[in-house]
C-alpha cells in the first residue's frame, strides 16, 4: 500500500520507479488523490501504471501521429486510426480489416511464446472488429546469426521465433502468406517481431471498439485469467535488462487450440447482430480493454471482479485486473441477448463470465469480495500524459565513400547470393502453412512447383463469390533508414509500392509498424519524427490512406539500440485474381526492360555491407514516377510477361530471382546504365523494376511506356545467366548452380 | 556414457499441450484427471567421461535445448 498523498517528491520518485512512472506522472496521481482525500488502492495504482505506459497511451508518439497522420483518409476507408484495427471498403458489401503490431520485447525474452502470442494477439485485434481473420503477415528482424553473446544465441532466437509463428498460425488455421526476414547486427539479442493480420467483414457486421449503451453486460470469454502475463505492458516500456526477474511473469506460450473455437463462437454471435461493442484483451489486460471500451463510448461500468474465471485462485485483485493472459475477448451485449450468446459459447465449449454492467457515470467502479476497490475517473485514468520530447538529428560526419569492386565477380556473386539477407527464405517460410483456407492465389513462392522463386507480394482471394484479390507485402530497409530517416522511409514505402504493382495490384492502404529505440534520446526521437513525416508525405502524394499503425519504442539494451525500423505493410487490390503477374521469366527470347530510375548509389545496400562502406546520405528518389509506371503497366498489361522490383541485392538479384522460378535465364548487357559495374548491379535505390515483355508485343509496349525511363538490358534464354558490362563478361553460368547456392544460404542456421 | 536430460516448464508457465490433453481426456470421460504436465526427455550417448559429459550436456541444455525464462532441466546419468 502506497501512502501517496503523504509522499514527498523523493518518495514519489522511488515509488514511480517500481511502477514505470516518472516523477511528474506520480505528482499528477498524488494531486488526484489529494483532491479526493484518500490514498489509492493497489489496483488503482496498477491500473494507472498500465494505462499511462508508453505501450498503452503512446505518450511519446501521440503528438506526431496526430500531426502527420490525422488527415490521411480516403473515400473508401471506413475506420482508420480509431478502433482496434482499420476497416477499409473492398466493394459494396465487404470490407477488409487490417492491423499490424510489434511483439518485440516478449520475443526477446522468450522467442517461441513471444512470437506465438504476437500472432494470437493480432488475430484478436482483427476478430474484435467482427471480421473473419483471413491471412497472417510476419516481418522479422534478427541479429547476426553467428552471434552468441546474449543469454540466448541468435540462432536460438531465430529458430524459436519462427517455430512460434509456425505453431500458432498453423494450429489456428490461418495462413501466413507474407512478410520479411532481415538480419542486422543492431538486432543482436533484440529481435523484432511484427505480426499483421487481415480479415474480411461484411459491412453490416462491423463491430466497434466501444460501447455506448447503458445497462449492457460486459462479458469475457475464451481463456481464463492467470498470473501469467502480468506486467507485459510495463515491461515493453522498459529497457531490456539481463537480470530482470519479474520478466518471467510476463511470458506466455499462447494456446491456438482455444483460439480456434473462440473465433468461431465470436463470429457466430456477431452474425446474430447482438454484439454492441467488442475488444480483445491484450496489453494491459482488463485494465486497458475495459477502460478503453467504456471511455470511447462515453459510459462507465461497475465491475464485479469475483466473477472473473481464474486459472489460479490465489491471485490478488490487481493481478486479475492487469493480467495479460492470452485468448480472451471482451464483449458488450444487452441482457436479453445473453442466452443467445450463451448457447453459442456452450456449443463451441468456450468458457465465459459476465464481469459487469455499463452505467452512466464518470467513474469506473470495481468491487471485489464485497468491497469497493476502485473508484476512479475514467477520463483521468485513460487519457494519460502526452510528451513533446526533445529531438535533434544524429551528428553525421560526411563520409566520402570509396566503393571497391570485387576482384573476381563470379566468386563474389557466389558468396553474395548465399548471404542471409539475400538468399532464399525457403527454410523459414516453408514451415508456415500459407495455403490453408484455400484462398492464397499468389503464394510467397512462385514458379515451377518445388523449384520456385520469391514472389513480390502475396495475393489472396478475399470474397467467396467474387474474383477480387488483396495483395500484401511487408518489410523495411533499416540500413537506408539509418543513413537518412526521411529518405530511407521513402525507400521502404517505394519498395512496398513496387512489390504491389509488380503483381498487377493497385496500392490501396498503408499500415505502419514503427520500431525504434529510446524516445528519451533526442536522436532517436528525431529519427521517429522524420520517418512519420516521410510516411505522411508519401501517402499524400500517392493518394494512399494510412489506415492503422503501431509504435514500439525502447527497442534497446543497456548498451545500444536497434537501427530505426519503420515496417510498412502495404495492401493492394486486384479486380480478378486470375490476372496476377508473377516474377519468373515465362518464355525464351523475350526482351527484358529496366523500367524507372535506378539510383547510382550503393547507400544502404547489402553490397555496401559486404565491404563495410559507410554512407552519410541517400539520394532523393522521384517516387511519384511510380504512379505513372503503374498506369502504364495497366495500359500495356497484356504485353507484360513477368515483372519484378529491384530492391535487396539490386539488379543482380532481380535478374536471378526472375530466372530461379523457371528453366530460363538471361543474356544481359548493362553497359547503357549509369555508374560502374558494382552500382549498376547492386544499387537498391530508386523506382526501378524489371519487366519481361512479350516479344510479339514489344512495339506496343514501347509505345505505351513512352515517356518513362526505359533501358533494354537483354533477352531471356534457356538455363544460362550471362551478364556483360562494357565488353566484359561479369558472369556466365548455368542458373541452376547459382540457384542452388541461393536456395541453401540459410541451411547452416535453420 | 549415457546421459538423460529432462526438460519441463517452470511452475508459472502455462503448458498448452498439457491443457489440451486434459481437456480432451475429460471429453472422453476421464473426469478424474486434475492436472497434466508434459515433459521432454533427451538421451545422449557420449564418448566422454562422467565429468566432461555432464559439463558438455549442461552447456547444450542451457544454450540449445532450453530457455531459462520458461524451462528448467535436470541432468542424470543412465546406469545400464
Amino acid at each position: 500500500m502506497y501512502d501517496i498523498i503523504g509522499f514527498d517528491d523523493e518518495q514519489l520518485k522511488g515509488a514511480g520507479i517500481d511502477l514505470g512512472l516518472t516523477l511528474s506522472e506520480m505528482q499528477s496521481l498524488r494531486e488526484y488523490f489529494i483532491h479526493f482525500g484518500r490514498n489509492p488502492e493497489e489496483i488503482e495504482i496498477q491500473a494507472v501504471a498500465q494505462a499511462w505506459s508508453e505501450h498503452s497511451c503512446y505518450k511519446s508518439s501521440k503528438i506526431y501521429l496526430k500531426k502527420y497522420f490525422s488527415d490521411l483518409k480516403s473515400d473508401y476507408t471506413i475506420l482508420t486510426m480509431e478502433d482496434d484495427a482499420a476497416v477499409v471498403s473492398i466493394n459494396e458489401d465487404y470490407a477488409y480489416v487490417v492491423k499490424m503490431e510489434s511483439h518485440n520485447h516478449p520475443s526477446a525474452v522468450e522467442p517461441y511464446g513471444g512470437a506465438a502470442t504476437g500472432v494470437g494477439g493480432i488475430i484478436r485485434d482483427v476478430l474484435c472488429m467482427g471480421a473473419q481473420p483471413a491471412v497472417l503477415i510476419d516481418s522479422l528482424y534478427f541479429g547476426n546469426p553467428e552471434n552468441s553473446s546474449g543469454i540466448l544465441t541468435e540462432r536460438f532466437i531465430m529458430n524459436r521465433v519462427i517455430a512460434g509463428i509456425r505453431d500458432y498460425g498453423n494450429r489456428v488455421g490461418i495462413p501466413t502468406i507474407a512478410g520479411s526476414v532481415d538480419f542486422d547486427e543492431s538486432y543482436n539479442t533484440i529481435p523484432l517481431v511484427n505480426a499483421g493480420c487481415i480479415g474480411i467483414v461484411k459491412k453490416d457486421k462491423i463491430v466497434r471498439s466501444f460501447v455506448n449503451k447503458v445497462g449492457d453486460l460486459l462479458i469475457v470469454c475464451g481463456g481464463r485469467t492467470g498470473r501469467d502475463g502480468i506486467h507485459g505492458v510495463n515491461f515493453a516500456s522498459k529497457i531490456l535488462d539481463k537480470s530482470n526477474e519479474e520478466n518471467k511473469n510476463a511470458v506466455q506460450l499462447g494456446n491456438p487450440i482455444i483460439k480456434e473455437p473462440l473465433i468461431h463462437a465470436v463470429l457466430e454471435i456477431n452474425d446474430m447482430g447482438i454484439i454492441d461493442g467488442m475488444k480483445d484483451l491484450g496489453g494491459g489486460g482488463f485494465s486497458s480493454a475495459v477502460s478503453e471500451i467504456l471511455y470511447a463510448g462515453g459510459v462507465s461500468a461497475e465491475i464485479d471482479l469475483d466473477r472473473v474465471l481464474l486459472k489460479d485462485k490465489n491471485m490478488k485483485s490487481w493481478e486479475i485486473w492487469v493480467s495479460e493472459s492470452q485468448e480472451r475477448m471482451l464483449l458488450a451485449l444487452s441482457e436479453q441477448n445473453l442466452k443467445k450468446a450463451e448457447d453459442i459459447f456452450n456449443k463451441w465449449g468456450i468458457e465465459f463470465s459476465v464481469i459487469g454492467k455499463t452505467v452512466s457515470n464518470e467513474n469506473l467502479v470495481i468491487k471485489y469480495k464485497n468491497k469497493k476497490i476502485m473508484d476512479m475517473n475514467l477520463a483521468f485514468l485513460t487519457s494519460g500524459p502526452i510528451y513533446k520530447r526533445d529531438f535533434k538529428p544524429k551528428k553525421q560526419t560526411k563520409v566520402e565513400t570509396v566503393v571497391r569492386e570485387p576482384e573476381n565477380y563470379r566468386d563474389f556473386i557466389h558468396e553474395f547470393i548465399q548471404r542471409p539477407n539475400i538468399c532464399s527464405r525457403f527454410n523459414i517460410v516453408r514451415q508456415y502453412d500459407f495455403t490453408v483456407r484455400g484462398n492464397t492465389i499468389n503464394r510467397p513462392f512462385i514458379g515451377f512447383p518445388n523449384h520456385e522463386t520469391h514472389s513480390d507480394a502475396s495475393v489472396f482471394k478475399a470474397i467467396e463469390n467474387s474474383p477480387i484479390g488483396i495483395s500484401v507485402t511487408s518489410g523495411s530497409r533499416e540500413k537506408s533508414v539509418d543513413i537518412d530517416p526521411y529518405e530511407g522511409t521513402i525507400e521502404v514505402l517505394m519498395e512496398a509500392y513496387k512489390n504491389t504493382i509488380c503483381t498487377g495490384s493497385i496500392p490501396n492502404g498503408v499500415v505502419d509498424a514503427m520500431n525504434f529505440g529510446n524516445p528519451e534520446v533526442p536522436e532517436t526521437m528525431y529519427n521517429f519524427i522524420e520517418s512519420v513525416h516521410a510516411i505522411s508525405d508519401f501517402c499524400k502524394k500517392m493518394n494512399l490512406p494510412l489506415v492503422s499503425g503501431n509504435v514500439s519504442f525502447y527497442n534497446e539494451t543497456e548498451m545500444r539500440e536497434i537501427k530505426p525500423t519503420p515496417n510498412i505493410l502495404m495492401i493492394g487490390t486486384i479486380d480478378d485474381v486470375r490476372k496476377i503477374k508473377t516474377p519468373e521469366f515465362k518464355r525464351e527470347n523475350d526482351p527484358v526492360y529496366l523500367v524507372g530510375e535506378l539510383i547510382d548509389s550503393l547507400a544502404g545496400s547489402e553490397y555496401a555491407e559486404v565491404f563495410k562502406s559507410k554512407f552519410s546520405s541517400l539520394t532523393k528518389a522521384d517516387y511519384e514516377l511510380l504512379k505513372e509506371i503503374m498506369g502504364k503497366i495497366h495500359d500495356g498489361y497484356n504485353a507484360i510477361m513477368s515483372m519484378h522490383d529491384i530492391s535487396q541485392g539490386g539488379l543482380l538479384m532481380s535478374i536471378l530471382e526472375m530466372s530461379f522460378g523457371n528453366d530460363l535465364g538471361i543474356d544481359a548487357d548493362v553497359s547503357s546504365l549509369e555508374g560502374n559495374t558494382s552500382t549498376k548491379l547492386f544499387s537498391e535505390l530508386g523506382t526501378a523494376m524489371l519487366i519481361e515483355v512479350d516479344s510479339n508485343m514489344e512495339e506496343h509496349f514501347l509505345k505505351i511506356f513512352n515517356g518513362i525511363p526505359l533501358i533494354k538490358i537483354g533477352k531471356t534464354l534457356k538455363n544460362n545467366i550471362i551478364i556483360k558490362d562494357m565488353g566484359k563478361t561479369i558472369i556466365s553460368e548455368n542458373k541452376e548452380i547459382l540457384r542452388n547456392l541461393w536456395e541453401h544460404g540459410l541451411d547452416k542456421y535453420i | 556414457m549415457r546421459i538423460r536430460v529432462e526438460v519441463k516448464y517452470l511452475e508459472n508457465v502455462e503448458d498448452p499441450e498439457a491443457l489440451s490433453i486434459q481437456r480432451n481426456l475429460s471429453l472422453l470421460g476421464y473426469g478424474n484427471i486434475n492436472r497434466v504436465k508434459t515433459y521432454r526427455v533427451y538421451e545422449f550417448e557420449t564418448s566422454l567421461d562422467e565429468h566432461d559429459s555432464f559439463e558438455e550436456i549442461n552447456t547444450i541444455s542451457e544454450k540449445i535445448l532450453t530457455n531459462p525464462v520458461i524451462q528448467e532441466y535436470k541432468i542424470e546419468k543412465i546406469s545400464d
